[in-house]
């Protein structure tokens, strides 16, 4: 079996981000997964325990002092490191904003070749190709690096797969502190989870609210019918862009991506930029005054009607037959 | 402060985007070129240090097909100083491990504090350029940028600026040179006025080829290996509420078991 | 949209340029409210003399841009086009190049400086039988003709009365002045009647131009999207002739409007003729595209519920101000006449 190292991205607080399950699932459908991780000295054995319940039986684990100041170098140190220890095929690191500053630095250091924004993964012989979903999925293309080592980053939530726990075992890896300028981080706050909502990118059922929405205390509406269904909240950029609620929720070409079971669009007329971020959903379903909105051409359900009167209704019957 | 600002043409994401069946590329001729909105803020985030600052100077750099001198004149327009167009039929279809390098050596060529990108374009949406070019070069990046700040000038001054990413909220400080990327909750970008209009055509617009930055090796790391179109998606049922629509879709998510 | 006529980079970036801007800035939202309260909106016109338009024809010298006549043809059609309610024309394409001209030294450096930053605004009365302007009431400076010459009169120097005018968001006023206020120092040099009288009709036609656009714009719109007997009403030739026999008129306007700009900003001899020429043909462009508009729109568009409305009813205060159709052709008839009598006189209709 070939090693793929797989990139472990915590929160300031040194929570794992969920995302890590689809980074192990990849490296599953390619090799073995090995987890590296940077730490603050003297956290590698609390961090290595959890490790396990997202299928991950060994990690390398280096700490340095630098965790938590520094942007992405202890990460990148820590991976070519690695990458030197082990020779993997692949190294995977989820595609958020840090994480891609991380697989940037990392392919120029090891002169990889570097997939971005992979849904799947698979190998052709020797060669390790990636799946990409592209403007929205409409397409989907295959990529490789070939001879190179891949460096691949990879769309959280694009497996849906829930992780056997295992007992992970840890390794100590050296990283020296020679140092390349860096970006020094001098504060970090996580967003406070204002609900048990789960997470937009990963969520299963996303509802989503626009412009017609109309006002940040409409949101409310929305956010019941999420609750009913237990579905995270989206918005498209106009609602966003209107003040009604804040960017992270923001579904589309310039938000999130998501490819949830169930997504509702209420009051979203379904701009080609929005749809780009949702259209590779299994089921969409729609409810909007303007009957010629875009939307209803790629919902599978479509309602024209005023969301205030059907929503309502809407949460009270999936209530009743619940 | 010397501030080059790289800007990408891109299709018109108002229009239908596809992909070349062969190459797996981005099919140009399908939509209308326009210059990325993201760079746009790029250039006007370059523009205001140039207002707070006079001796400030911004160059903008691109890399594309001959069209891309349009991208150009827009921001030179704005306000940008002058330009450097990398423009080279052998770059057409670059990955961005050869646009990082092209990029990196076009860079190298002059001397510079600041480097300002999108966080990503909305064609390539791969984000992945600033901090490529900020290890190539060996200097400090912070991407994803919704705001910044200098304290002090190039000598010996920092950039502060804040992102708001992945659930996290970060104040990132950076020494210069630097590459910093930044994202569209930076101010909209300002409409050039006649004067700049008019000025434009006569500011320096430097052309480079891949040979002109000594650069004659450049083999992608990745190829595309498969292109394939989905299916597009057919509207389902559509009904007009008359009273019954909220019992009508609870039927419909109980008939695809999803309540 | 821009024309391949004579239309050279320059005044196809600047009306791109101006375009942009009243995409963002000038909406239906912002054109129905220019409308429904009837004053200028000052925020707007500072945005847009800020981009430079107001100076645009003054020479660098006294802080303008020196741009060539022709150039801001286009610039002007987008002002029509946008439907933006602003004293434009009148402040950029004849007042400020007539005081840079024809002004003494005191009234170039006391009046030029506010009028090319936008601070202050400028009516004029050159074609108005001498007693009506648009906006003049806003106006902080007048541009008046008394006995074919031209004064120039700041605002406590002239009162206005308002008059109805077909066009709420245009207002009308009919101004006037006591005789003592005329004197030498407020005359303009001798030649600046006639030159006021071209700019000001090349422009309006320009701007006639760019209403006239935009309501064949919608009357597209409205004939690819609207639906009878199952298919869009523009695939009927009755409809489709309609539209095609506006755009030949308003296509052959627009050429029309940058040859008198050329010609008035050359001093050509037939630069009067291809004023007339330039606004006979565009007060007709206008009239048979808005007939179309209105037929096509199934009469929608003639109350103010319909966006159609307001180009409509700017497009009739542009087809009859500075001159009709009627008043054009007369003029050049009778210029072709005394033409063969050796006389050089310019708008002889007037």
């Amino acid at each position: 079996m070939t090693t793929v190292l797989v990139s472990i991205e915590l929160t300031p607080s040194g929570d794992v981000r969920p995302g890590l399950a689809d980074l192990v699932a990849h490296a599953r459908s390619i090799g073995s997964p090995v987890g590296v991780v940077t730490v603050a000295p003297g956290d590698s054995a609390s961090v290595t325990e959890r490790l396990g319940a997202f299928g991950l039986a060994e990690v390398l684990v280096a700490e340095s002092a630098a965790v938590g100041a520094a942007d992405a170098e202890p990460r990148v140190r820590a991976l070519v490191a690695a990458a030197a220890a082990r020779n993997p095929t692949a190294v995977l690191i989820a595609n958020t904003v840090r994480g891609r500053d991380v697989a940037a630095r990392v392919a120029v250091r090891l002169d990889a070749g570097l997939l971005l924004d992979i849904v799947g993964l698979h190998a052709e012989g020797k060669r390790v190709v990636g799946e990409h979903s592209v403007f929205g999925g409409a397409y989907l293309t295959a990529s490789t690096a070939g001879d190179r080592m891949t460096v691949a980053t990879v769309r959280e939530g694009s497996t849906g797969e829930q992780p056997s726990p295992v007992t992970a075992s840890a390794s100590a890896l050296e990283i020296d502190d020679t140092t390349v300028p860096t970006a020094v981080i001098t504060e970090a706050t996580e967003h406070a989870r204002r609900s048990e909502r789960p997470e937009l990118r990963t969520a299963e059922r996303v509802v989503s609210g626009g412009r017609a929405v109309g006002s940040a205390e409409g949101f409310e509406l929305v956010e019941r019918l999420a609750d009913a269904l237990g579905a995270a909240v989206g918005a498209s950029r106009a609602a966003v862009d209107a003040g009604y609620i804040s960017q992270d929720h923001q579904v589309g070409q310039t938000g999130v991506s998501v490819s949830p079971e169930l997504y509702i669009a209420l009051g979203i007329s379904g701009a080609i930029q929005h749809r780009a971020g949702m259209q590779t959903a299994k089921t969409i379903v729609a409810v909007n005054k303007d009957e010629t909105a875009p939307i209803f051409e790629i919902a599978d359900f479509g309602v024209v009607g005023d969301i205030f009167t059907v929503v309502p209704a809407l949460i009270a019957e999936v209530e009743a037959r619940r | 402060m010397k501030i080059i600002t790289l800007v990408k043409q891109v299709p018109d994401t108002w229009s239908e985007r596809r992909l070349d069946p062969e190459t797996g590329r981005v099919d140009r001729a399908v939509s209308e070129a326009v210059i990325d909105e993201i760079s746009e803020r790029a250039i006007e985030a370059a523009l205001a240090l140039k207002d707070a600052d006079k001796s400030t100077t911004v160059t903008l750099l691109t890399m594309g097909p001959a069209g891309a001198l349009d991208a150009l004149r827009k921001g030179l327009s704005m306000g940008a100083d002058d330009a450097v167009h990398i423009r080279d039929d052998a770059l057409q279809g670059a990955d961005v491990t050869i646009t990082s390098r092209v990029i990196a050596a076009a860079l190298l060529r002059r001397p510079w504090d600041l480097v300002i990108a999108g966080n990503e374009s909305t064609d390539g949406r791969g984000g992945v350029l600033p901090a490529m070019l900020a290890e190539r070069l060996g200097v400090a990046s912070a991407t994803g940028l919704d705001s910044f700040e200098l304290t002090g000038g190039a000598a010996g001054g920092d950039l502060v600026g804040r992102r708001s990413a992945d659930g996290v909220d970060e104040v990132l400080r950076l020494g210069f040179p630097s590459v910093v990327s930044i994202t569209e909750r930076m101010p909209d970008a300002r409409f050039p006025n006649f004067r700049g209009i008019l000025g434009a055509k006569k500011k320096p617009v430097e052309v480079l080829t891949a040979a002109d930055l000594g650069l004659t090796d450049l083999h992608p790391a990745v190829s595309v290996v498969s292109v394939a179109e989905r299916p597009p998606r057919q509207a389902g049922t559509r009904i007009i509420d008359d009273g019954s629509a909220a019992a009508a879709l609870a039927d419909f998510f109980a008939s695809r078991r999803l309540i | 949209m821009t024309g391949s006529y004579g239309a050279d980079e320059t005044s196809v970036e600047l009306a791109t340029g101006l375009r942009e801007f009243f995409n963002e800035h000038c909406g239906l939202d912002r054109v129905r409210a220019a409308w429904s309260d009837g004053s200028l909106d000052l925020a707007l016109w500072g945005e847009v003399a800020a981009l430079g338009f107001t100076g645009a024809l003054a020479s660098e010298e006294v802080g303008g841009l020196g741009v060539q006549p022709e150039d801001l043809v286009l610039a002007i059609e987008e002002i029509g086009y946008s439907g933006a309610s602003l004293p434009l024309v009148d402040t950029a394409a004849v007042v400020v190049p007539i005081i840079e001209r024809y002004g003494s030294a005191e009234q170039r450096a006391s009046f030029l400086p506010g009028l090319i930053s936008g601070e202050r605004i400028a009516a004029s009365t050159v074609m108005f039988g001498g007693d009506r302007a648009m906006f003049a009431a806003e106006a902080d400076v007048l541009l008046l003709e008394r006995d074919d010459c031209l004064h120039l009169l700041d605002r406590r120097q002239f009162s206005t009365v308002e008059v109805h005018s077909p066009d709420p968001a245009s207002r009308l006023a009919r101004v006037s002045v006591e005789s003592s206020v005329l004197s030498d120092a407020t005359r303009l040099a001798a030649g600046a009647t006639d030159d006021a009288r071209g700019r000001a009709v090349w422009a309006a036609s320009a701007l006639l131009n760019g209403v006239s656009r935009r309501m064949l714009e919608m009357t597209v719109d409205h004939a690819k999207t609207r639906e009878q007997f199952g298919r869009a009403i523009g695939s009927f030739q009755a409809v489709k002739h309609l539209i095609a026999d506006a755009w030949v008129a308003m296509e052959s306007s627009r050429p029309c409007a940058w040859y008198a700009a050329h010609a008035c900003s050359q001093g050509l001899a037939d630069a009067a003729a291809a004023a007339s020429v330039a606004k006979a043909s565009a007060s007709d462009a206008a009239r048979v595209v808005g007939d179309s508009a209105l037929q096509v729109h199934g009469g929608i568009g003639f109350t103010w519920e319909h966006p159609l409305h307001f180009w409509m009813k700017r497009g009739k205060l542009l087809e009859h101000a500075y001159g009709s159709r009627g008043f054009h052709l007369r003029s050049l008839g009778a210029a072709m006449r005394d033409d063969q009598q050796g006389s050089d006189a310019v708008f002889p209709g007037l």
